[in-house]
């Protein structure tokens, strides 16, 4: 998998969490500022990250919330529980999604329709009377549209798509567009080619850099520098839906058919021109179609193909093929630009072409201009300024503006500004009627002026707040003290696992020492050599204990991090099921190894679900039975030695012990005389048996009864234990007990007619040796009292079917081990107690699998398997 | 990798996401004029298009998005 990838999903999930909470509390609170802030600021980083990566529909999805969420924050919308509903079910599709990117490494097929189901529920909030305009309404655009001039930049567009859309145009006005999508935009999961490629009706297409033309080495290639101008046929409104999330970065407007006839090209002199539009404006006036076709070949065989003569005779083809002579005024037009190689003033779109040129970005044909020669364009275009505003005789002043434009043509094209060019003609014409500011634009354009201080379209005129780095700010960056900096090293779970894998290996094969030493002493009667076995054994097995601890911090994680989807599940199953329920959660800072805390998750949303659908009653009935309308489920968490413990207390209708033992003898869990015999603790911890359900209505809040099942299953197989206490009638109380980690295991070992077993410490209450007249018989069952608690007796080899190696006569004095399984305490009889150790228990595998009596393996220093004793199943 | 870089040409096949632009930038910084061979390309990311762009290189066969063709308009006028 990408490495970043591998790094955002997690992190992702860290953020739908911190949304997913934040929504729950702005629920509770609407105006809680710092929790819709949270929420803001989760949701924007998401779609901030996901940006990096093609996950379009992820990116959009949560993009469509943020501005939710801004509208919220900005006080524009009221939040209300359907808007939190919409979200959150948002949130968990995108939690889903994350799921998909970890195993498949993409969205699912269904994704880009999902999104854009919920994106068009989520954009209706934002447009419709709930919240007022969306900030992201285009009302600027629409100004734009109605106010503004053709831009300049379609005479760049290729000549032969304009001539194409000039035919669009003739039907109906197209739009011309242009779109500077914002520097940082792909870290924002923006693809503006992509955007373009799929917007209504494009026409043609232009892409040029939005500044000075890009290189390599220096280019940033995650920084967008580029600017789209394109020119469509669509509706605005059809293109302002599809750029919607972008609509600030786009300006728009109408263009006309004539708006297109904008010839380009080199200007070239000569009478031939002017004797063309003689004979061409006297067929004009005569209507002499095919007289003016042939005269107009004849012309662009002698132009040069690159001139803006022959550019404004292909038009002339073109107004011809299409309309004849219909288009007097833009023939007219065009027989002057033939004759002069420029523009009339009002060619084309009436208004001053030089207003219209948009910047001076270069295209991306541009090199890199030589610097001095750069600048020595710009001087001498500042010149022209000089020259155009010194006093002149009137008789030399037409000279004079005919020099400065030539100097000023030639410089355009020089620095490859070739938008200016085509303009300069216009404003040329605007100065001999007394608009002198057009011309003069011009010039300090190409001076260098405007380019310095105005080099972004109107659109971009909040890029302070856009482009924080383009602002001079004196202020020096404030320095980061690394010492002051809480570092968190973010590691794959798979590294620890194996450093703690090692761990546990390295204290197994510590074991060896010990068994060496003994071998030392007792075979090779080398007692020295065993007491410096001894001593090494000892600085190891310090040195192997606090490396263990050391690993096992690391992966220690607090259990609020299970806890946290709960408020979640909470709210929506008691929406569902029409109670009111309270959450309650303690101690949710309590430490547990990280495999822990996932062998938790499930079995606590089993006993929540329970809880809340079997324990907790409907308000009336709560009513009814003298309680508070709203239950209370109490979730609490404590650290117990080197357990941790979790309390699940609900306040609801209890377990009704006899309800249970009806349920369990109907169903053949249990005899008749077992139900007779049995406490009401007892019967209520029926619950964990398998297919056990009280609930005769099935619901698909907590499955069919096989949950609690399923928690005592999960539960054993980490190691822990489940216990269920209830008052009828005034709630229950769930206690799971779960080992801190569960990679090393200590374990005692004991000798049973002359082998050897494991039994796990955590099982093991006390061990005593008692004499054959303590043991006590009732009926055929052997116990003894251990501090006047009666204690049932079980013998491990009669358990186990073993036969006894000596003569079977029964020993004076027994070896007894007290242990614990569930609330149960048994003297589980063995022939004799041996060491402790720390051992790595691996589950019993091929024709071992499925052993009874037998939780798995471990293997000791000296190279022996050892048996570790499933106690539960023994007992 | 969607691209395949073989002395100075670029031939890219399929959809190329802007994860790809960095490992792009190095690789095109170590070319001279570079040859774009997009005829086979799907989806090019923003900043593969604009890296293809600032190569000032030329285009061998255009890829077949019209869109991306008037991207590379300048390019193929070379």
């Amino acid at each position: 998998m990408n490495a970043l990838l591998a790094q955002f999903i997690p992190e992702a999930r860290e953020l739908l969490e911190q949304a997913g909470s934040g929504l729950l509390v702005l629920e509770q609170d609407a105006k809680s500022k710092a929790a819709v802030n949270d929420v803001f600021r989760a949701v924007h980083t998401l779609k901030g990250s996901s940006g990096l990566f093609d996950l379009q529909p992820l990116t959009r999805l949560v993009h469509a919330a943020e501005d939710l969420l801004g509208e919220v924050r900005t006080g524009e919308l009221a939040l209300n529980a359907e808007i939190v509903d919409r979200l959150l079910d948002s949130l968990d599709l995108v939690a889903v999604w994350i799921d998909a990117l970890e195993t498949r490494e993409a969205l699912p097929g269904d994704a880009e329709a999902n999104m854009t189901q919920r994106v068009a529920v989520m954009r209706q909030w934002l447009s419709n009377g709930q919240a007022g305009l969306s900030k992201r309404e285009p009302a600027s655009v629409s100004a734009i549209l109605h106010g503004a001039s053709a831009p300049g930049w379609l005479a760049h567009l290729p000549e032969p798509d304009r001539i194409g859309a000039w035919a669009q145009a003739c039907a109906r006005p197209l739009l011309a567009w242009s779109f500077e999508p914002e520097e940082d935009c792909f870290f924002r999961g923006d693809d503006p080619v992509e955007l373009v490629r799929g917007a209504p009706g494009v026409v043609a297409v232009r892409v040029v850099w939005r500044g000075a033309a890009q290189a390599f080495p220096d280019l940033d290639p995650l920084a967008c520098l580029l600017r789209f101008e394109v020119l469509s046929d669509a509706t605005r409104e059809s293109l302002e839906e599809h750029m919607r999330y972008v609509v600030e970065r786009v300006e728009m407007c109408a263009v006309s058919a004539d708006d297109l006839i904008l010839p380009v090209g080199e200007p070239l002199n000569g009478p031939v021109f002017a004797d063309f539009a003689e004979t061409a404006r006297e067929m004009l006036a005569s209507k002499d179609v095919d007289g003016l076709g042939r005269s107009i070949d004849a012309m662009l065989n002698l132009a040069a193909p690159a001139s803006v003569q022959a550019s404004a005779l292909r038009w002339c083809k073109v107004l011809l093929a299409r309309d004849g002579l219909q288009n007097e005024g833009a023939f007219q037009r065009l027989i002057h630009w033939v004759e002069t190689g420029a523009a009339l003033g009002d060619i084309g779109v009436g208004r001053p072409a030089w207003a219209l040129a948009p910047s001076s970005a270069p295209t991306v044909s541009d090199a890199c201009e030589n610097a001095a020669d750069l600048a020595l364009a710009e001087r001498l275009a500042r010149e022209q300024i000089r020259v155009l505003e010194t006093a002149a005789d009137p008789a030399i002043v037409e000279g004079k503006l005919q020099a400065v434009a030539a100097v000023l043509r030639n410089l355009a094209i020089a620095t490859g500004q070739d938008h200016i060019a085509s303009v300069l003609e216009t404003a040329v014409g605007q100065w001999r009627l007394g608009d002198f500011q057009g011309l003069r634009s011009l010039a300090a354009q190409l001076g260098g002026r405007e380019t310095q201080s105005s080099p972004q379209p109107a659109t971009a005129r909040h890029e302070g707040q856009d482009h924080p780095q383009l602002q001079a700010d004196p202020t020096p960056a404030p320095t980061t003290d690394p010492k002051s900096v809480n570092r968190v090293l973010r590691v794959d779970q798979t590294k620890i696992d194996s450093i703690m894998n090692l761990v546990a290996e390295l204290i197994v094969a510590k074991n060896g020492l010990s068994y060496l030493a003994t071998r030392a002493e007792q075979v090779h009667g080398a007692r020295i050599v065993a007491r410096e076995i001894k001593e090494q054994f000892a600085v190891i097995d310090r040195i192997t204990q606090g490396l263990q601890v050391g690993v096992m911090a690391v992966r220690m994680m607090p259990v609020g991090q299970v806890f946290q989807r709960f408020p979640r599940l909470v709210r929506d199953v008691s929406r569902k099921l029409g109670k009111t329920i309270d959450l309650v959660i303690e101690g949710e800072e309590t430490e547990a190894d990280k495999n822990v805390l996932e062998s938790l998750a499930d079995p606590l949303i089993h006993m929540l679900r329970n809880s809340l659908d079997h324990g907790i009653e409907t308000p009336e009935e709560r009513l009814a039975a003298g309680k508070r309308e709203q239950g209370t489920v109490r979730i609490i968490a404590r650290q117990e030695s080197e357990f941790v413990v979790i309390d699940m207390i609900d306040d609801g209708r209890g377990v009704d012990p006899e309800r249970v033992k009806d349920k369990a003898l109907r169903l053949g869990l249990i005899s008749a005389e077992r139900a007779a015999q049995m406490s009401d603790e007892e019967a209520a911890n029926l619950v964990f048996a398998p297919g056990f359900s009280t609930k005769e209505e099935v619901s698909d809040l907590s499955g069919r009864g096989v949950g609690m099942d399923v928690v005592r299953t999960a539960v054993a197989k980490a190691g822990g234990s489940v216990a269920l206490r209830t008052t009828l009638g005034l709630g229950t109380s769930v206690t799971l007990r779960l080992p801190l980690t569960m990679a090393v295991t200590r374990i005692v070992t004991i000798d049973c007619q002359g082998r050897l077993f494991g039994i796990p410490m955590d099982a093991v209450v006390e061990t005593v040796r008692i004499s054959k007249n303590q043991i006590h018989r009732i009926k055929a069952a052997e116990t003894f009292v251990l501090r006047e608690t009666l204690i049932p007796i079980l013998r491990l080899a009669k358990a186990l079917n073993l036969q006894p190696p000596g003569d079977g006569r029964a020993p004076d004095e027994e070896a007894v081990l007290v242990v614990k399984v569930g609330q149960d305490q048994v003297g589980l009889v063995v022939d004799g107690f041996r060491e402790r150790i720390e051992v790595i228990v691996k589950p019993l595998e091929g024709v071992l699998e499925g052993l009874p009596g037998f939780a798995g393996t471990a293997l000791l220093g000296d190279g022996r398997v050892l048996l570790i004793l499933d106690l539960r199943e023994i007992l | 990798m969607p691209f395949t870089v073989s002395d100075d040409e670029v031939r890219f096949t399929g959809d190329c996401p802007v994860d790809e632009a960095e490992a792009l930038h190095h690789h095109l910084c170590g070319l001279g004029h570079p040859v774009f061979d997009l005829a086979q390309a799907g989806r090019l990311h923003t900043a593969i298009v604009q890296l293809i762009l600032a190569s000032q290189g030329s285009v061998k066969a255009a890829p077949q998005s019209k869109v991306l063709c008037a991207c590379f308009h300048a390019l193929t006028s070379v």
